[in-house]
């Protein structure tokens, strides 16, 4: 991720306007003790929370660890709801891979995952051998090529490093949905523009998690600053654990990184 | 790895559709109908100085059409604006740069129709009344220049503008090509052959037309002993050489991948084999493209005689314009069926009466015809005698 | 430059006034904030990141439902989101008031909820505790249209199952000690009547 000084300085400028003029009243919160009736107030307007500057020093990752997923579908049902994405289209699934014993690999995502796996798969004659869960989301790749190709720059990558697209510019031609590999863009049937994950852009802005993050019951999916040295992300990616990217012969350099993947992941 | 049919959820049916099939189908149009009508102003050949009068408006007759079914196609047309607003060059698009470089083929094809009918419609201005005649005063921007000179400098200008259009037409066509082809996420489209297959089929298919509209309006308006039969055999030949070479080009990417049979080869082969096998194999290798061929081949040898070429042409360059619209077809769709999980295929059933259907379709198809009508009463298609002199004049 | 006549000279006007008009319209038409981040419209940057939170996360419920928080502390689902049982808090709250109850879980739904994440299956991993919801309300004989929250509160799942055990446990200990002393008294109750015997047969 760029990190360009002329920016830096604007935002640094910006945000202590914003102090000053009491619009970054949340920010100061964190620092300042508070009485409880304060605090309810500011849990009162969450949903109206305060958007933070653009954090340049932070180098922002997702880690998603298919050991730890259990298919329970909670990620897609927040996906849907914070991002109001349409019936039919996803910003995030889940897929199931079962292997039975001749190695033939079975995948499958119905409604993409996002009414959970309760039920096993009855179509496999042949003995299962393992099944395990792989959540999809944005690989937010730092080399994008829905972002190269965008004939108008109506989707880019903001300065913090997050691919999102410009919804009232957008003309939809579709060469983003083409150019993903990864098959997370879609052309939204109520807004006609394209959409993708954001790793909830607006959620991280105003010092939450991403919606899916924030849903996980089991921490599979993870979501840190790799700058911050005591981030679970950063203790990961410093650890011995392997780290895998999806399709990277095609030189997008995800920044979404799988944990205890398999060959069989696409 | 067994292909157990999975597709990613957003991937379920195909998103560049009939539009994005027809759209570069219509563009080969305009560039091989240019293709033809330049050969006879810049490498002087004589024989096809009879059709380039008639290619030119037939090429022009198309092109107000090439950007109408990617703006339908656009999930917001009344913004199609923005393409030429915030054209994206920094990263850059190829996308972006289609926008100036169709803006820059058509002003110059518009100004290649000017130069070679500006001395035509001095005596047209003068033969009509009303609304005709101040068209073409509007046309000749109110001049009135009959002299030696001026016609000289037409046919010089024209040549100029012809000779930089061919490479232009190149360009925007291979273009086209080069868009798909560096789409690295699919893996039917990513192969550098992909510009080379776009351009020569599109002069295949813009040939094709020209021979095919030619002939037929000769026949309609029972003109037939007018064609030449010069004219009929360097068509031929023309139309033969670059199918040939498309074929070929074709043939040696799909050979070699299969020589080669990496994983790419098997999944493209699980594709050609499977939803596309009649669309691929059956009709356009082995109906479309070998029969034509092998008319083209005879109807070449000069033993053939004019009255069955004049049938038998018309009918190879039919199969020929189905042949580049069932590859243009072919590698759209095709393309996305083969989905990016690699395990299973996307699905598309288009419809007769969408907004991007069938109907739609086939009027944009149909619709540069109707145009190229009505465009006959303005600028007129037949009169051999002029341009050879012109030609002649200049060689000498 | 004998080429330049009227009519070349008239077209030339055309087409550059048509460039210039083309090249000033696309400038006028430009967004305003294009270009403030980076080449795109910077507005759009700042609406995204404006857009409103759906969800909250635990600590926006925390300011008022601190007991349940207290209670699930220590207990395996301390880290569980609670709108993704309760609906979003943007549902539940407004501008500092209460809009809506938050949902309560009936039961039905409830042992749903439990067995999307509990349900014994494959790629759960072995670690992560599933059941078979039938097979274990039979073994431990309990009515089958029992809910999970009868034994397991779904706060603290594992408080009264501690709690049983702890019971157990401490029953079992207290049953080993008693028959320990019974053990000890009757021996030591052997060992009097072997002395006892002794004494007399001396």
């Amino acid at each position: 991720m760029r990190v360009n000084q002329e920016l830096i300085d604007r935002d640094r400028r910006g945000f202590i306007q914003s102090v000053v003029t009491g619009s970054v009243g949340g920010s100061l919160m964190l620092m300042i003790p508070m009485s409880s009736s304060l605090g309810k107030e500011l849990s009162s307007s969450s949903s109206e929370a305060k958007v933070n500057p653009i954090n340049l020093d932070a180098n922002y990752c997702f880690m998603v660890d298919v050991t730890g997923c259990i298919g329970c579908g909670n990620c897609c049902v927040a996906d849907r709801k914070e991002n109001n994405v349409p019936e039919g289209q996803y910003r995030t699934w889940v897929e199931r891979y079962v292997i039975d014993i001749y190695n033939t690999v079975y995948v499958d995502a119905p409604d993409g995952g996002e009414k959970g796996y309760s039920e096993p798969r009855t179509d496999i004659e042949a003995t299962i051998k393992e099944a395990f869960f792989v959540p999809k989301l944005c690989n937010m790749c730092e080399d994008p090529s829905c972002v190269q190709g965008c004939p108008i720059s109506a989707t880019f990558t903001t300065p913090d490093g997050f691919v999102i697209v410009d919804s009232d510019h957008c003309v939809a031609c579709g060469y983003c949905v083409m150019a993903c590999p990864y098959g997370v863009r879609f052309i939204n049937e109520e807004t006609k523009v394209a959409d993708k994950c954001t790793w909830c852009y607006h959620r991280v802005r105003k010092g939450k998690l991403p919606a899916c993050v924030q849903a996980c019951p089991t921490g599979a999916r993870k979501f840190g600053d790799l700058n911050d040295l005591e981030s679970e992300v950063s203790k990961i990616y410093r650890s011995a654990e392997r780290l895998e990217v999806l399709k990277p012969e095609l030189g997008n350099e995800p920044t979404l990184y799988y944990i205890n993947s398999r060959e069989e992941v696409v | 790895m067994q292909d157990m049919g999975y597709v990613f959820p957003n991937d379920l049916h195909v998103h560049w559709n009939l539009m994005v099939v027809v759209y570069p189908y219509i563009l080969g149009m305009v560039a091989g109908a240019f293709f033809i009508s330049s050969l006879s102003r810049v490498f002087g050949a004589i024989s096809l100085a009879g059709i380039s009068k008639f290619a030119l408006i037939f090429a022009l007759a198309w092109l107000p059409f090439v950007t109408v079914p990617l703006i339908n196609h656009l999930g917001h047309p009344e913004r199609f604006m923005n393409m030429m607003i915030t054209p994206n060059f920094e990263t850059p698009s190829l996308m972006a740069g289609f926008g100036v470089l169709f803006t820059l083929y058509a002003v110059f094809l518009i100004l290649e129709v000017l130069f070679v009918y500006r001395y035509e419609f001095i005596t047209l201005r003068n033969r009509s009344t009303g609304f005709k005649k101040s068209l073409y005063n509007a046309l000749l921007l109110g001049t009135n220049d009959t002299s030696a000179q001026s016609r000289k400098r037409d046919i010089r200008v024209s040549m100029l503008l012809s000779s930089i259009g061919i490479p232009l037409a190149a360009l925007l066509n291979g273009y086209e090509g080069f868009v798909l082809g560096t789409i690295d996420a699919n893996i039917l489209w990513n192969t550098p052959l992909m510009p080379i297959i776009f351009f020569f089929s599109a002069l295949v298919s813009g040939v094709a037309g020209v021979i095919l509209f030619y002939i037929l309006a000769k026949a309609i308006t029972n003109k037939l002993d007018d064609i030449e039969t010069e004219t009929l055999r360097t068509l031929t030949k023309i139309l033969w050489a670059l199918f040939a070479f498309t074929f070929a080009v074709q043939m040696i990417d799909i050979a070699s991948l299969a020589y080669a049979s990496t994983h790419r080869w098997d999944l493209i082969n699980s594709l050609l084999s499977g939803p596309l096998s009649f669309s691929y194999w059956t009709m356009q290798v082995m109906i479309l493209s070998i029969i034509p061929a092998i008319v083209l081949a005879i109807l070449s040898l000069r033993i053939v005689s004019r009255k069955i070429i004049l049938i038998a042409l018309p009918v190879a360059a039919l199969m020929l314009l189905a042949e580049v619209f069932f590859m243009r077809w072919n590698t759209v769709i095709g393309g996305q069926i083969l989905a990016n999980s690699d395990r299973g295929f996307a699905t598309y059933h288009p419809l007769m009466f969408e907004k991007e259907g069938i109907l739609v379709s086939a009027l944009l198809l149909i619709l540069p015809i109707v145009l190229f009508w009505l465009l006959s009463k303005i600028f007129p298609l037949w009169d051999t005698d002029r341009i050879k002199r012109h030609i002649t004049h200049y060689k000498r | 430059m004998h080429w330049l006549d009227d009519y070349v000279k008239r077209l030339l006007i055309v087409l550059v006034v048509g460039g210039v008009v083309s090249v000033v319209a696309i400038a006028l038409l430009q967004p305003s904030s294009w270009g403030e981040y980076g080449n795109y419209r910077g507005d759009a940057l700042k609406d995204e990141a404006a857009k409103p939170l759906v969800y909250g996360d635990n600590a926006s419920c925390v300011e008022c439902h601190g007991e349940i928080n207290e209670l699930a502390r220590g207990d395996v689902h301390k880290n569980i989101s609670c709108e993704m049982c309760h609906t979003p808090v943007s549902e539940h709250v407004r501008d500092g008031k209460k809009i809506k109850d938050a949902l309560v879980v009936g039961v039905k739904e409830q042992n749903s909820l439990c067995l999307k994440c509990h349900s014994k299956m494959m790629g759960r991993g072995e670690k992560f505790p599933m059941v078979d919801a039938k097979l274990h309300l039979e073994e431990l004989e309990v009515r089958p249209t029992s809910s999970c929250n009868r034994c397991h509160t779904v706060h603290a799942p594992m408080e009264n199952i501690n709690y049983v055990k702890k019971l157990r446990e401490l029953r079992e200990k207290r049953r080993a000690l008693k028959e320990e002393r019974l053990l000890e008294e009757s021996e030591l109750r052997k060992l009097e009547l072997e002395k006892a015997k002794d004494s007399d047969e001396s």
